[in-house]
């Protein structure tokens, strides 16, 4: 399973790597990071459908995570990758507008990655 | 000489044609007839005229009647009109108080233009001013032949003046033809040839051009007799024969009869020309005889002595005798008139004395009113001041305490200001503590988790595993610790935002004081809204150092600059969108961009914020720095950002907050502040 994490902060990939130390040894998980929207779309055009799960911030410079959302539900359709908003900004407005672009998930900083991992496993299930 | 002058001083006429004796009998039947005021009045003008060189008494009657008929209606012009008539007229029968007596009011009506319409007059050629202007000139110069009867040659020059300065400004012609022959006439008894001799050349010059020769004799027989007492005899004599031949022509006995004299005069007493001083002596007597005049005594005199100086005894004998005769009665009358004058010198000296009197008791009265009156004045502005006094107290209190209120609702406003813009900080700081907060919390939870492995390893022997372990344990440790400071810091930042100035200045370090606000505005931004990204470009001179500044103020000024900044970009990006734009941002669309950055320059430290917004319109531009003006939607400012900026920048710290915008490409605040 391939994850691709969008976040502006390079500290986010020393975190996941080691949050998922073990799926990643045993090969479970294959994560790669993007720091900005850009980065992620064009990563996404180069790899195409490879990623099939996209955690994405949403306040980043330039290119927002809501707008890597839309951009990505409007774009590959099919079939549609999973993308799920990571975010310390977990009011109800930023929710509803992620849902409304067609989030599949909304998790709020500081992740909780134990309720992190079931998640991808029955998204992925 | 003597005799001379009299002469000509007795022909100052009015400026009235003579008529015929019918002219005045179908006059009257027509005034018989007249059925308005109107008409009644101007037939009666025309008969005063008609009389007021040879029946006075019937002019005065007439002229009464037409004063009284002007008064009647209000006619106030006519009514001056009139008057002047009257006072000519009575100058004329000796009668002069009363002559006197006319003028004032008639002058005094006809130089008020309120009176202008006040008249029957209806000649359309002329204005109301114009016809005023007339009777005003006509009362003037008629005033000035009385002048001449009670001797006040200074007041008579004074009234011709007048008639001719308005003569001359209404184009009266006519008027300027007689005011200089009458002018001539007073030079002339003043003994300034010269000038005499300018007026009356003048006169005849007036009179031909205007066709009005009925006076030309009359303006020859003076220029004759100027030329005689310049003692040029031919000149002399060829302008009385012109005076004759005029006189005759216009039908001017009067004139005629005066030139007949004074040839007379001038054959018997300078040329003793026997045939030619009887021949004249005798034309003039019959002139007079044929007018009806009973004043024959100067001409049976000039006769006498022609006869005598023909040697015709008998005849000198009997107009010698004719002449004393009519010289009694003319002395008699001269009496009486010396008479009626001392009595109206007698009267006038009483009147005075009266007067005199009256004006002291007035005076007196004048004085205590005046002194009461002063006194009510002096308690009026006592009381009014008084009263002003009171009034400034209460409006001095009630603008004590409009003050008070003003100033403590400016530092609500102040502090409201400043909790507007920490209420927007402490939303997004809540938020974006939770970014370092991640990172603490799941670098805790992998250290613990590693340290289990760790342990696990080490009491399997597994010591390079577990080195490795400790390693990643290690890095996560430092990692904790930053982003632990990293919240810290954004704490350290909103509290020390929500202190109160403590106004004094201390060394700090501007760099980190400014990029420690970029995050928190950008910070409370992104609270504000979600879908909010700009992006922060710094530079900053490290070679700065501290500088001596009061840390929260500026820090305020700085944050106060970066949210306007963080704003403006946001509105743009907005706008840009709703306008259509198709493209990603960040792509080739519009990148909303905020620079921060520092300099060193000499003397001084630099501290610009630059936004690529849209400007600041010139409109508002003189605006920006005055309190409540703002340009942000109601609610959503307070007006006093930039106003609190500028007067922390110039006042606290003398420096300059300076502004440099181009329209549709952004703006650049610019702090100067001294080291």
């Amino acid at each position: 399973m391939k994850i691709l994490v969008v976040d502006d902060e390079k500290d986010v990939q020393v975190l996941f790597e080691q949050r998922f130390r073990k799926e990643i040894k045993n090969g479970e998980m294959e994560i790669v990071f993007a720091f900005s929207g850009e980065e992620a779309l064009e990563y996404m055009k180069a790899n195409e459908h490879e990623a099939v799960l996209i955690l994405s911030d949403i306040n980043m410079p330039g290119m927002s995570g809501l707008e890597l959302l839309k951009h990505i539900k409007e774009k590959y359709e099919k079939p549609p990758p999973v993308v799920m908003m990571i975010t310390a900004y977990g009011d109800d407005e930023n929710y509803n507008q992620a849902m409304k672009l067609g989030a599949d998930d909304f998790l709020t900083k500081p992740v909780d990655f134990i309720s992190l991992k079931e998640k991808l496993k029955t998204k992925l299930a | 000489m003597k005799a001379c002058i009299k002469l000509l001083l007795l022909l100052l006429v009015s400026v009235n044609v003579i008529g015929q004796q019918n002219y005045a009998d179908s006059l009257k039947r027509v005034l018989k007839a007249a059925q308005t005021d109107s008409s009644a009045y101007r037939i009666q003008t025309d008969l005063a005229f008609y009389y007021s060189e040879n029946n006075r008494d019937s002019a005065l009657y007439y002229a009464d009647n037409c004063i009284m008929l002007a008064q009647k209606n209000n006619k106030k012009l006519d009514e001056a009109r009139s008057l002047g008539m009257k006072g000519y007229v009575l100058m004329h029968l000796g009668r002069l108080p009363e002559s006197y007596g006319c003028f004032p009011t008639a002058l005094k009506i006809a130089e008020d233009p309120d009176n202008e319409n006040k008249t029957w007059s209806r000649d359309t050629s002329l204005t109301p001013r114009k016809i005023r202007l007339q009777v005003l000139e006509n009362a003037h110069h008629d005033f000035g032949h009385l002048m001449r009867s009670i001797g006040k040659t200074d007041q008579q020059i004074f009234q011709y003046k007048e008639a001719k300065r308005i003569a001359e400004e209404i184009g009266d012609t006519a008027m300027l033809g007689f005011v200089n022959m009458n002018m001539g006439s007073v030079y002339f008894g003043l003994g300034k040839l010269d000038s005499a001799l300018t007026m009356e050349e003048n006169a005849a010059r007036i009179f031909i051009q205007t066709g009005n020769k009925s006076y030309l004799s009359h303006v020859y027989l003076l220029t004759g007799s100027l030329y005689l007492q310049k003692e040029n005899k031919p000149l002399a004599l060829q302008y009385f024969h012109k005076g004759i031949q005029s006189a005759i022509e216009k039908n001017n006995i009067t004139t005629l009869i005066d030139c007949y004299f004074t040839l007379a005069n001038f054959y018997t007493t300078r040329e003793k020309n026997k045939d030619s001083c009887l021949y004249y002596s005798r034309k003039a007597l019959s002139g007079l005889q044929s007018t009806g005049s009973r004043e024959l005594g100067y001409a049976y005199a000039t006769l006498s002595e022609s006869y005598e100086m023909n040697e015709m005894i008998d005849s000198a004998f009997k107009y010698g005798k004719l002449a004393i005769l009519s010289k009694d009665s003319s002395y008699q009358a001269e009496i009486e008139s010396l008479t009626k004058v001392q009595k109206l010198t007698f009267d006038e000296q009483l009147r005075l004395q009266e007067l005199e009197k009256e004006k002291t008791a007035t005076k007196n009265k004048i004085r205590i009113y005046a002194m009461l009156a002063g006194l009510g004045v002096f308690l009026i502005i006592g009381f009014i001041l008084y009263r002003n006094n009171r009034q400034k107290q209460k409006a001095n209190s009630v603008l004590e305490t409009t003050l008070s209120n003003l100033k403590s609702t400016q530092s609500q406003l102040v502090q409201s200001e400043k909790m507007a813009s920490l209420g927007e900080l402490t939303a997004g700081i809540a938020h974006e503590i939770q970014n370092p907060l991640n990172f603490v919390n799941n670098f805790a939870e992998v250290n613990s988790e590693l340290i289990g492995e760790m342990k696990d390893e080490l009491s399997k022997g597994n010591i390079d595993d577990a080195k490795k372990i400790s390693d990643d344990i290690d890095e996560n440790e430092k990692k904790i610790i930053f982003h632990g400071k990293r919240a810290d810091a954004i704490v350290k930042g909103m509290l020390q935002h929500s202190r109160s100035s403590s106004g004094l200045k201390e060394p700090t370090d501007i760099n980190a004081l400014a990029d420690e606000y970029l995050h928190l505005s950008y910070h409370g931004l992104r609270a504000k809204d979600k879908s909010f990204n700009a992006t922060m470009k710094t530079d900053f001179d490290e070679t700065i150092g501290k500088i001596n500044i009061i840390p929260q103020d500026i820090g305020r000024v700085i944050l106060n600059l970066l949210t306007n900044a963080f704003y403006v970009v946001d509105e743009k990006k907005t706008l840009r969108q709703a306008q259509g734009e198709s493209l990603p941002t960040g792509q080739a669309g519009y990148e909303p961009t905020v620079s921060l950055s520092t300099k060193k320059l000499a003397g001084k430290v630099e501290i610009r914020v630059a936004d690529n917004g849209n400007g600041i319109p010139q409109k508002v531009m003189d605006k920006i720095f005055q309190p409540f003006f703002t340009t942000k939607p109601t609610g959503q400012g307070t007006g006093l950002g930039l106003s609190l900026s500028y007067d922390i920048i110039t006042k606290a710290h003398s420096g300059q907050l300076k502004v440099e915008t181009k329209e549709g490409e952004g703006t650049t605040f610019i702090i100067i502040l001294p080291i």
